[in-house]
């Protein structure tokens, strides 16, 4: 293995432990948000499009309680 | 697209003539560069419509995008510098390009900080994209800097007027790996967007909940 070789190992593994590391923590993010979400709309949003999600805010539950 | 890419890239594609098996960090240095720049057009894009229309997830894509764009210019700095170790006898020169790329990833980090430094999250949103949108004068120097100043980086050899100065056996492994990184890069940013805009409906939940148990309490004292 040429000294170069040990340059093109370096830059990949960088690559890929930089990619790795953020899908990682992109996809434990997002499984947790889900969850969260999931246990706290009871009326089944979690299964709705998270694009819907900004639709209604605050608003549904302070009207509930006029 | 990353499986056809990176084997064809390390394994199947020639070395150079000059550069011998040292090539093979461009499969992954060049897409890093152009994601740099081209994730940092977005940015720019969707803070200009988050100014002008005022649209809450263009707010939540620039939040989003920059610490990918921090990172990915970051991994094309390190890599240009393990390839221009070997190649140039140094790792860091402060050229035209070294520093104007420097300079793109100081915005990155600048707007990933500033967005998440105000208690206000539409405060912060307001002057990310302000930063955002002045940054991206930077776009064109880091393009044209190769072409006006005596830099010891190469000149474009893909993205140029005529035809690319790689050989084919270069250059499509080249753009598979581009393309490959593109769409990772696009996924990861998507699915940091999406956790966001489900991160702002669960804080919205919780006040509604918070309000109602207010409001059930005040009514029981009453």
């Amino acid at each position: 293995m040429s000294t170069h070789w040990w340059y093109v190992t370096a830059a990949w593994a960088l690559a890929g432990l930089g990619f790795g590391a953020m899908l990682l923590a992109t996809l434990r993010r997002h499984a947790a948000a889900r969850r969260r979400l999931a246990a706290l709309d009871t009326r089944g949003a979690a299964g709705r499009p998270a694009g819907r999600a900004m639709d209604n805010g605050p608003q549904d539950g302070a009207g509930s309680t006029a | 697209m990353l499986a056809l890419g990176i084997p064809w890239a390390l394994a199947f594609s020639p070395p150079d003539w000059q550069q011998g098996e040292t090539v093979r960090i461009m499969y992954v240095h060049v897409p890093m560069a152009w994601l740099s720049m081209a994730g940092y057009a977005a940015l720019a894009l969707a803070s200009a419509s988050a100014l002008i229309w005022r649209h809450p997830l263009a707010d939540l894509f620039a939040r989003e995008i920059s610490p990918v764009g921090a990172a990915v210019t970051a991994l094309c700095l390190a890599t240009g510098s393990l390839w221009g170790r070997p190649m140039w006898g140094t790792w860091w020169v402060w050229d035209a390009r070294l520093t104007s790329v420097l300079v793109l990833f100081f915005l990155w980090v600048g707007h990933a900080a500033l967005v998440r430094a105000f208690d206000d999250d539409e405060r912060g949103a307001r002057a990310g994209a302000i930063l955002a949108v002045i940054g991206a004068i930077n776009l064109p120097v880091v393009k044209f800097s190769v072409d006006f100043f005596n830099t010891l980086h190469q000149p474009a050899s893909v993205a140029r007027l005529g035809a690319p100065g790689l050989h084919v056996d270069l250059l499509y492994p080249l753009l598979a790996c581009a393309l490959g990184f593109t769409l990772l890069f696009a996924a990861l940013v998507l699915a940091r967007t999406r956790a966001a805009v489900m991160e702002k409906r669960i804080r919205q939940l919780q006040l509604a909940q918070a309000r109602r148990r207010d409001g059930g309490q005040g009514g029981a004292a009453a």
